[in-house]
């Protein structure tokens, strides 16, 4: 199944569309810094790797939750798979084509659309040939785990495995991470011919510990009232922290992030121009659909003010002088990745957060394809009755293919449950 | 020319029969015996044994249940075998266990564990942490997570396991090991002695019964076997691959339709016993079941990297002279979907062709599928005429 020829077209096209969609935000209105800030970085990652591809340098293809500080400390371009190949299928509409061919090589469909994604992407040669691509199982991820074995396979390029353990808090999880990550440095020095420069990835590390503080302090922004954050920026930071982890670009952007939030915050107002329900967002809304998040703001009044994935990192800072070990550790501490792990960590998580948010209700977007957060959804929805008293609605999406769920039927239930809370509140008023 | 029953055989069909609390189980717990559940080849059978404990494997029932109590709990992206297991669980069919080990080897496995935990009866008594990648360290990982458990057994059920006892349960196990492989070289034969399905019901009862009294009917079994004169005859000869199978009726359908199943590629069949204990000899008993867990020999589809897996499956495949292979992709098994991808054209180079057969766990051989399966049949029956 190996592809022979690579087809740069609609790579080429994603970086103009980019830039089309960014003029158009700019000339349209008022555009935030972070926003601006957020399609400049979106097509600078993807002219990075145009040129290495160009110049025949080595760059490497990487999946969420590898740490892009690795990169930055060997001085290669990389570009984190899952939600780059969904953007790139998004911006060429070619969900169909893409889905079809993972189809082809036998990527059924109830495989998640984010590792679905990718593969169909390097089945149809949309991509410039990396020089190897790193991945895990993300602790629990069946999909994670796997993909990239048929993504190696079809560019005929090399994979590291990085194993995850499913207790990676424990010392001996850590210490396991630390050798994992001592394999996947010698894999990229082997792959690019050249030696980790370890004061550069200590330096990307202190980037990292000051973006991590941003983040902390925007997670508390989060649950201002009115909230000044809007729905968007959540999926948009989310994005930028796993690309620009470590990297000088990434910390400015987060900056810029904050600064509007809090200047909108002091001045007490809010994202929403009329916050009427103050909402938890679980997981990740359909990518394919950002539209809909704008359509609760502006239409609905629903301002989220709890995303504990994006925003509630841990307590503990990195320590630039151990940089393995701390990547291993902020893997913990990084709350996306409880999803896929212990579900009692997880259950804590969102408890903590939705006390903390005082959040009305929860809005679990329910990835359908994914088991981890399938065999979770009635747990989540008893644990926040019983531990907050407040109800969720577990809204069946996908990701990045917009086929399963039609945007209309999942505006009608969100509404029929804003509706119920509604009436809810009115009765106890 | 007429089959003959083997008596052997027979007596495991009797203890599928009583699936879920087997007869062997309840004479068990009739005797103050206790009983452990775990679903997943991950776990040691071999720990729970040295327990003084019976090592009971959950798995759905034979045929495809009904999974609207399961489906509220695990939602349906999970796939049909947890909840099948499950639904079996909900309904009590498993509260004679005294306990229940998870593992965290698939998103499935993990998540039984955490919803059984959060709503059943039966004590979850922790998830073992199994790595899916094939190297030293993660062997040396998993011996220390397999020492925990060791010690949570021994702290809830108050007993103490020596080395002295977890070598003679290895020992015990490997013995069924070497019988298992001593029956599947008997299915090399031109005409070999049994169906599939038979093997798939001595399989069953291996992890329903207490293995002292299983591995004199395995070996009664084979020596009935052999001395039976049986010839069997088809039409072809094909190997099963799935991520797990228990339904011995899927296999009887196949072969009523004049294949020959000689080999599979299973975690409830082949993988379950390929890999013996004694070739990883270390001086720490942990350290050998971990060893063994993790090989090579003949890994599960989740393991990492694929390749020793499409090595067996295609020496296996050659040594077995099969004609042609049926993939069981069971809906929302992603380690077996995203890994068939891996060997599947391998295979077809080779000259053996691939049926990829949507099925849910537990489902037999009617509509659809019996077309498919048929048709798959006669042209294998076809080729071997050309």
């Amino acid at each position: 199944m190996n592809v022979t020829q690579i087809d740069m077209t609609g790579y080429d096209k994603c970086i103009a569309a980019l830039e089309k969609i960014k003029e158009h935000r700019m000339s349209t209105g008022p555009i935030v810094k972070g926003e601006e800030l957020y399609y400049t970085l979106l097509i600078q990652l993807f002219r990075e790797v145009r040129q290495a591809w160009d110049e025949g340098k080595p760059f490497f293809l990487y999946e969420m939750s590898i740490p892009n500080e690795l990169f930055v400390g060997m001085g290669v371009p990389a570009m984190e798979y899952d939600m780059i190949c969904g953007s790139m299928t998004t911006l060429l509409r070619a969900h169909e084509a893409v889905y079809g061919a993972a189809l082809k090589i036998g990527v059924r469909e109830e495989i998640c659309s984010a590792q679905r994604t990718p593969i169909g992407i390097l089945a149809k040669g949309w991509f410039p040939k990396p020089a190897g691509i790193v991945y895990t199982n993300l602790d629990q991820c069946d999909n994670c785990a796997q993909s990239a074995n048929i993504m190696g396979q079809l560019y005929d390029v090399p994979t590291y495995f990085l194993n995850r353990p499913f207790r990676w808090w424990s010392e001996r999880g850590v210490q396991m991470m630390v050798g994992e990550f001592e394999d996947a440095v010698a894999f990229l020095e082997e792959r690019t011919g050249r030696k980790m420069d370890w004061n550069k990835l200590k330096e990307a590390i202190e980037i990292s510990v000051e973006q991590v503080k941003i983040i902390r302090e925007i997670h508390k922004l989060l649950m201002v009232k009115p909230c000044p954050v809007r729905a968007r920026a959540a999926s948009f930071a989310h994005w930028i922290k796993w690309s620009f982890a470590g990297r000088q670009e990434g910390l400015d952007y987060f900056r810029a992030f904050r600064d509007e939030v809090k200047a909108l915050a002091d001045k007490g107002l809010g994202a929403v121009p009329n916050e009427r329900f103050r909402l938890m967002s679980l997981f990740t809304p359909p990518q394919n659909q950002m539209k809909m998040l704008d359509w609760l703001e502006h239409d609905k009044g629903v301002a989220l003010v709890s995303e504990p994935y994006y925003f509630r990192v841990g307590p503990w800072d990195m320590d630039p002088s151990k940089p393995l070990e701390s990547l291993s550790r902020q893997y913990y501490h990084e709350s996306y990745y409880r999803f896929y792990s212990q579900m009692e960590e997880y259950l804590d998580m969102i408890v903590q957060d939705a006390k903390e948010s005082g959040a009305q209700a929860a809005l679990n977007w329910f990835n359908s394809k994914c088991r981890m957060g399938g065999a979770m959804s009635k747990i989540v929805k008893d644990t926040l009755a019983d531990k907050v008293g407040i109800p969720t609605l577990t809204v069946d999406v996908d990701l990045l293919d917009p086929s399963p769920a039609s945007e209309k039927r999942t505006k009608e239930r969100i509404e029929g449950f804003l509706e119920s809370l509604f009436t809810d509140n009115v009765a106890a008023a | 020319m007429e089959i003959k029953p083997v008596e052997a055989i027979e007596e495991a069909m009797r203890v599928n029969a009583t699936f879920p609390y087997t007869d062997p189980s309840r004479e068990w717990k009739e005797k103050g015996g206790k009983v452990v559940g775990y679903n997943c080849i991950f776990i040691p059978e071999e720990l729970i044994h040295a327990a003084g404990m019976l090592p009971f494997r959950i798995t759905g029932d034979n045929k495809e249940l009904g999974l609207d109590n399961a489906n509220v709990y695990l939602y349906t992206s999970t796939c049909s075998y947890i909840r099948s297991c499950f639904e079996l669980a909900l309904g009590g069919g498993f509260d004679f266990l005294d306990g229940y080990l998870s593992a965290s080897a698939c998103e499935g496995v993990q998540r039984l564990g955490e919803v059984w935990s959060a709503y059943l009866k039966v004590p979850m008594l922790m998830t073992l942490d199994v790595p899916r990648k094939i190297n030293q360290r993660c062997k040396e990982f998993y011996r220390d997570d397999l020492a925990t458990m060791k010690t949570k057994l021994e702290e809830q059920y108050g007993v103490k396991i020596t080395d002295e006892k977890l070598w003679a349960s290895i020992k015990l196990y490997d013995e069924t090991r070497a019988l298992f492989h001593e029956l599947y070289e008997m299915r090399k034969a031109e005409n070999p002695p049994i169906y599939g399905s038979e093997v798939m019901e001595l399989l069953n009862a291996a992890v329903r019964m207490p293995r002292e009294e299983y591995n004199p009917l395995l070996r009664r079994a084979i020596q009935g076997l052999k001395v039976s004169g049986r010839q069997l005859t088809g039409k072809t000869r094909v190997m099963v691959s799935s991520s797990v199978l228990n339904n011995a009726e899927f296999l009887r359908g196949v072969e009523r339709l004049g294949a020959l199943v000689v080999t599979d590629d299973v975690c409830t069949g082949a993988r379950y016993f390929w890999e013996p204990a004694s070739e990883n000899m270390a001086d720490d008993p942990l350290q050998v079941l971990a060893n063994r867990a993790l090989g090579t020999g003949f890994p599960c589809p989740r393991t990492n990297p694929p390749v020793h897996r499409t090595e067996r499956i295609l020496k296996m495949a050659e040594d077995w002279r099969v004609n042609g292979l049926i993939a069981l992709t069971m809906r929302n098994c992603a380690p077996y979907v995203l890994d068939l991808p891996m060997w599947k054209s391998k295979l077809e180079e080779k000259g053996i062709s691939v049926l990829d057969l949507d099925i849910e766990y537990g489902g037999t051989v009617t509509g659809p599928a019996r077309i498919r399966i048929e048709a798959f049949v006669e042209m294998l029956s076809m080729q071997a005429v050309w």
